[in-house]
């Protein structure tokens, strides 16, 4: 074949398709510095600019083989992305090189410019493994770059709402175990297929605002219930993180209690419904329940207060006044299961029902118990769970398929 | 003959009958940088060819479009290791030119570290005189911090399965060896310790491996025919009847690019002296496997580097490397190279 190749290129020397093909065979045969003599020599050669995208790709592949010629590799490829920008290769072995040199803004630059590119070409036979590689390098990319939420959001919409090759689902949740997931998992309009509880008008629902939709756990509960009421104590930013700030969009009133004066203050000038800013353990809940004339059913309560959730939940006046559902926190995942238990023993005793036991952030992180009571609201079965942790992704969503994935 | 201006010999021999032999070394051996400057010879029957193997693939874009980010030619070995290694790699061929064997030759007499950053005995030439098994290059060093460089023959022999160095003979200049740099020496295969130092004026030099020294044995300075550049020592010079001698030497053009950086073109000619070293014949310059021209200046840029050949059974075989990288021979029927020589 070698011989046929060299044969065919000596008797044309010219032409630059006879001396890739040559190229490619030398580089077939691992004779990486021949390869590059000759993709050179195509590259120069000719104005056909796929054949010196891919010369300058097979440039870059023989010199990275041979190890240890970064600036070199870089150039190769710079040249090829310059020939042809739109396509995706050349980004991505940039993208991997800089990454390689922990470049992370290079690399990120270069998987987002991979990424853009919307011609379709065949496989080139330079090794691209696909989209799926590009979107790993710019999730880790961003990541790198500057360490925040927006890189983590990146890699935990690669693991849960894209179909990856092994590898990429290997690299993925290896960088995921390390880093944890995002202090968030909000629901998307992107994700509405998906969404297991869906209710009356949820079609109208862009986006969320809990940190693990507790907003939607109790519109689900509720069955898109406009108007209904709310006590939210530990309530925190109006917005961000907020579990009530998506049902009062949905016309529901509340009480709101933070102890933190600048967060109640935002609150004030952004949320129509009540904030009061106070120590949850110190509030005369009867007295505040009297003054503010609550009716005896109050269809969401929520307690988010740390350490401190349990003793609050305790001063309630629980026998007095009925909750539709309760989001309580008790962050058994680092503080023991003894709050946890102690918060079931009285609920249970008041008639409420678990619904959703050991809500976790993460597959093995719970962190909030979740209960309906049948007095209030008719408690959908196929909200009903039964696993010893539920990872709120995977409450949520249904499984991920073919069909249901996020295209990179 | 306009062939072999636009296309190189090796268009022009296929044309006619000859023949180009790749030759590939396993990636163990090369970690797949260049394999260069081959030398073919025949010795006791075995077609023998050393093979220089770097620790760099060259980057030379010819036509300027792609240069590298250093420019048009660039010697890239590794980013942590500042020096030129060479290694030599011995092969034995069939009469196919097909590989039977390859090694590298293991060079026993590397006891002292190394002075300088070339490493090792470049673009060895492969003769025998008195049935000894030589191969003669350059070496660099050995000699200062400086790169002084002096040929050396290196005599090698197959030993236990493998080719080794068992002797080591470093050649001084002529004179009083004050030279920076002394390379392309060319050996005269029929001429035990003879070498053509230079061809314009054609200086032969004899070294003596009992004193030590070498003299000049030939030199007529009178003599310096009229040549477009010098002439560089290139394969080993061979007889070819009636007292007449041959060898393809190289000329060099250093060339720039638009912003000053290094660039060239490797040339080669065809010489013949008469009994008494009279240059009676020289071929037009060519080159081997075509080039690529400046349209604008008419510059040509190629690196090519024939450092062997040899008369086997009706046909010369000529060695050479391709641009640092690649590793060659090309196969003629003498007939077909003699007319070549006689036309060109």
């Amino acid at each position: 074949m070698l011989q046929e190749l060299l044969n065919d290129h000596i008797m044309d020397p010219k032409n630059p398709d006879k001396i890739f093909k040559l190229a490619s065979e030398y580089d077939r045969l691992e004779q990486g510095a021949m390869a590059v003599s000759l993709y050179l020599k195509t590259a120069d050669l000719s104005d056909n600019t796929l054949l010196q995208y891919k010369s300058l790709l097979g440039i870059a592949k023989c010199y990275w083989r041979q190890g240890n010629r970064t600036f070199t590799v870089e150039s190769a490829l710079l040249d090829a992305c310059g020939v042809m920008p739109e396509l995706p290769e050349a980004h991505y072995f940039l993208s991997l090189l800089y990454a390689e040199q922990q470049k992370w803004k290079s690399s990120y630059l270069h998987a987002r410019l991979g990424l853009r590119g919307t011609w379709t070409t065949p496989d080139l036979g330079v090794g691209y493994p696909g989209r799926n590689a590009l979107a790993w390098l710019e999730a880790r990319g961003k990541w790198r770059v500057a360490g925040t939420q927006e890189g983590k959001h990146k890699l935990f919409d690669l693991k849960f709402k894209t179909i990856l090759d092994d590898e990429h689902k290997e690299l993925v949740d290896n960088l995921l175990s390390s880093i944890y997931y995002p202090d968030t998992i909000p629901y998307s309009v992107l994700d509405k297929e998906r969404f297991k509880f869906p209710f009356p008008d949820f079609d109208t629902i862009g986006k969320n605002y809990s940190k693990h939709f507790q907003d939607l756990f109790v519109l689900s509960m509720f069955k898109g219930k406009t108007k209904g009421t709310y006590l939210e104590i530990g309530s925190g930013d109006p917005f961000i993180h907020n579990n009530t700030a998506l049902l009062e969009e949905w016309g529901w009133k509340g009480i709101s209690v933070d102890n933190s004066q600048s967060l109640c203050y935002n609150f004030k000038e952004n949320r129509n419904n009540t904030i009061i800013c106070a120590d949850a353990t110190e509030i005369g809940w009867v007295d505040l329940f009297n003054k503010h004339c609550l009716d005896p059913v109050i269809d969401y309560l929520q307690i988010d207060c740390d350490e401190a959730s349990l003793g609050i939940l305790e001063d309630l006046p629980l026998k007095g006044y009925k909750f539709g559902v309760i989001t309580f926190e008790h962050d058994s995942y680092r503080l023991g299961t003894e709050i946890r238990d102690k918060a079931r023993a009285l609920l249970h005793n008041l008639g409420y029902v678990l619904v959703v036991n050991d809500v976790a952030f993460t597959e093995e992180a719970p962190y909030e118990d979740w209960y309906a009571h049948p007095d209030v609201v008719n408690i959908p079965s196929e909200m009903e769970t039964n696993k010893a942790v539920n990872f709120v992704w995977d409450y949520f969503m249904e499984p991920l398929t073919e069909k249901n994935q996020r295209k990179i | 003959m306009h062939d072999l201006r636009r296309h190189g010999l090796v268009h022009y021999a296929l044309k006619r009958g000859g023949s180009i032999h790749p030759i590939t070394l396993p990636i163990e051996l090369t970690g797949e940088t260049g394999i260069m400057n081959p030398s073919i010879f025949v010795h006791n029957g075995k077609i023998l060819l050393n093979v220089r193997h770097v620790n760099y693939t060259l980057y030379h874009s010819e036509g300027k479009k792609f240069p590298h980010i250093w420019g048009p030619l660039q010697y890239i070995h590794p980013e942590n290791e500042v020096l030129l290694a060479t290694h030599n790699v011995l092969c034995e061929l069939d009469s196919n030119m097909q590989m039977l064997s390859a090694g590298r030759i293991k060079m026993n007499l590397d006891t002292g570290a190394p002075t300088w950053t070339f490493h090792g005995l470049e673009d060895g030439r492969l003769f025998s005189w008195d049935d000894r098994l030589f191969l003669c290059g350059v070496r660099r060093d050995a000699y200062d911090d400086k790169g002084k460089g002096r040929m050396e023959m290196c005599e090698v022999e197959f030993i236990d399965g493998e080719w080794q160095e068992i002797g080591r003979h470093p050649i001084p200049a002529p004179g009083d060896n004050g030279s920076y740099c002394e390379k392309n020496w060319m050996p005269i295969t029929d001429m035990p310790w003879h070498f053509v130092k230079w061809c314009n004026p054609t200086q032969v030099v004899k070294y003596d491996d009992v004193t030590r020294t070498t003299e000049t044995a030939i030199l007529d300075e009178s003599k310096l025919y009229s040549m477009k550049r010098d002439l560089r020592g290139g394969t080993q010079v061979v007889p070819i009847g009636e007292g007449r001698h041959l060898c393809l030497t190289h000329e060099v053009d250093l060339l720039k690019d638009a912003f000053g950086r290094k660039d060239g073109h490797y040339n080669h000619r065809v010489i013949v002296w008469d009994k008494d070293w009279n240059i009676v014949h020289n071929t037009e310059d060519f080159h081997f496997m075509g080039t690529q021209v400046d349209p604008t200046t008419g510059y040509e840029y190629n690196i090519e580097f024939a450092t062997g050949m040899a008369f086997l059974e009706g046909n010369v075989l000529i060695s050479f490397g391709y641009q640092d990288n690649g590793t060659f021979i090309l196969k003629m029927p003498e007939a077909v190279f003699f007319d070549f020589v006689g036309r060109a």
